[in-house]
């Protein structure tokens, strides 16, 4: 990160970037990691958003203690797990966790991060691959859940299944598919 | 998310591969392109918002709009666009609500040389795809003239350049980056939210309407212009009134000296570059902050990957060392002017924006 200037925070006249543009910059990196390891974390999409929103804040704050010869990814998850929490107990959604189940979600996200920089295939392709190889049953409930924006009742109706055994179906599918993303090295 | 069933085994790393893919699969929405971008723009609203030294004050109603999602922008248009009036904050409103939802880009481009200049004028065409969880793509190809033909661009596993002569190298750089140099001319390019965001600071806004020929024109220049910025003097957003998209975007540079340039731009050996100088009073938010390449200054893992100064990788070519000097040393002389013009996008897949060993030289 040459040309951080965290005091104050102004462009280098010869075109160093800012604190501001630097955090950027990493957050754009980092995003996407973030977001899944927020999401596991708190299983709901608008609290999620304001996980994500509030982990951003507090990182801006630090920004300046950062350790820069550390790796941000596992500094900004670890703002976002405590955030978490937090806003988890604030909003009386589930809160017990449990640390094992963290720390799995947190070798994934590193995982998800190091494949995001370095890798030759996209999390998004991997992800693909997996659901297309899934049989039929299962990667149907996927697509329509998941890509056809429709509901687990809507499922069930439209399939006459039931909405357990479309809970079933879609859980059993996710089994599948991260198995598949753990044979790509996607999942710890 | 979906309120399925809690896993039959409480087991710990199966609950985990549950909730991770459960997350990925959301991540792989259409819409979360569209969502990542206004996740990061809402945040970094934010900041400058409560950041006291970020110059906060000067920024439009509309620039915290565009970080707040193209939903709040439109609910604040609702309001404002009771009255006739066109105002250029009113236009760039809309623009970035219309614009936040695209992920597909495709521009026609030409570049033209201030006369006197060795360099010919260059066509060629720009495709940009957002993608959901990953970094956009871009490609960037040069196809006229013939001679000089050469491409640069972005794919799944990083930055490439591919020379007139058919070369294809690879670089480590996989961000997003606002700056491509093409042939020796300084090729701007920004996705449009942020382009209408850089331009709301440091630029006097006028509007002009044409009803005849059906297009809304957003005229910025430059207010200061005789700061050593290499931020265009003169930049028309053309707008189509019926989508509020960019129909058509110019950039234009006056003609500098090469004395007065050299006067003005400091090289990397008149001091810290990671420092401000005290007597420097440019605005933070001028049009030619960029983000640092991945590639050069992206963090600590990056830096350890870069060769050092004066040394190539094997099998870089002149294009490719140019794209990577210019993105670590700041630009090169700007042309005299950059003309997109927008042109539909085709469905594009990752694979186009792979590089294409083809001599085309």
């Amino acid at each position: 990160m040459a040309g951080l200037d965290v005091e104050s925070n102004q462009a280098d006249p010869g075109g160093s970037p800012s604190a501001e543009e630097v955090f950027e910059v990493l957050m754009r990196q980092n995003a996407g990691h973030l977001m899944a390891f927020i999401r596991a974390m708190v299983r709901n999409n608008a609290l999620a958003e304001d996980v994500f929103q509030e982990t951003f804040m507090v990182a801006w704050r630090r920004f300046e203690d950062f350790d820069r010869d550390r790796p941000f990814g596992p500094w900004l998850r670890g703002i976002a797990h405590r955030t978490a929490l937090a806003m988890m107990r604030k909003t009386r959604k589930e809160f017990a966790v449990d640390t094992a189940v963290v720390d799995m979600i947190e070798s994934h996200a590193a995982r998800h991060e190091r494949v995001s920089m370095s890798e030759a295939s996209s999390v998004v392709e991997m992800l693909n691959e997996c659901v297309g190889r899934l049989p039929d049953r299962y990667r149907e409930v996927i697509e329509v859940l998941y890509r056809g924006r429709r509901s687990i009742s809507e499922v069930a109706e439209a399939t006459d299944a039931g909405p357990e055994a479309v809970k079933k179906r879609l859980q059993r599918a996710r089994g599948m598919i991260a198995e598949c993303l753990r044979m790509k090295g996607l999942l710890a | 998310m979906t309120d399925d069933a809690t896993p039959r085994r409480g087991d710990a790393a199966e609950q985990a591969d549950d909730r991770f893919v459960e997350a990925l699969l959301e991540a792989s929405k259409s819409e979360e392109a569209a969502a990542a971008e206004a996740r990061i723009r809402r945040g970094m609203a934010t900041i400058r918002e409560v950041d006291p030294v970020a110059v906060v004050s000067s920024r439009r109603w509309w620039a915290v709009a565009s970080g707040l999602g193209s939903i709040a922008a439109v609910m604040m248009l609702a309001v404002f666009l009771q009255t006739r009036e066109v105002r250029a904050d009113r236009i760039i409103a809309r623009v970035l609500a219309a614009e936040s939802a695209v992920t597909a880009l495709r521009f026609d481009v030409r570049l033209e040389a201030h006369e006197g200049r060795p360099h010919p004028d260059l066509e060629g065409s720009i495709d940009l795809l957002a993608r959901p969880g990953g970094y956009p793509l871009l490609r960037f190809e040069v196809d006229r003239p013939v001679g000089r033909s050469h491409a640069w661009g972005v794919d799944a596993r990083g930055g490439w350049g591919r020379s007139h002569s058919g070369i294809v190298s690879r670089f480590a750089r996989t961000e997003w980056s606002s700056r491509i140099m093409g042939d020796g001319l300084d090729l701007l390019v920004d996705a449009i939210p942020g382009l209408l965001d850089r331009v709301a600071e440091g630029y006097e806004l006028t509007t002009e309407v044409d009803p005849a020929e059906a297009v809304v024109t957003l005229i910025a220049v430059r207010s200061e212009a005789d700061d050593g910025s290499k931020s265009p003097n003169r930049i028309r957003i053309e707008i189509d009134p019926d989508t509020d998209e960019v129909r058509r975007l110019v950039l234009e540079w006056d003609q500098e000296s090469d004395s007065v340039e050299r006067g003005r731009r400091p090289s990397r050996s008149e001091g810290r570059l990671d420092r401000r100088r005290p007597d420097d009073d440019r605005s933070p938010a001028q049009f030619d902050r960029r983000p640092p390449p991945a590639g050069s200054s992206g963090g600590p893992d990056e830096r350890r990957r870069r060769p050092p100064p004066g040394r190539s990788g094997p099998g870089r070519d002149s294009l490719v060392e140019e794209v990577i000097r210019a993105g670590s040393q700041g630009p090169a002389r700007p042309p005299a002017r950059i003309i997109f013009e927008r042109v539909p996008a085709s469905v594009f897949t990752p694979d186009d924006f792979v590089p294409t060993a083809v001599g085309d030289g």
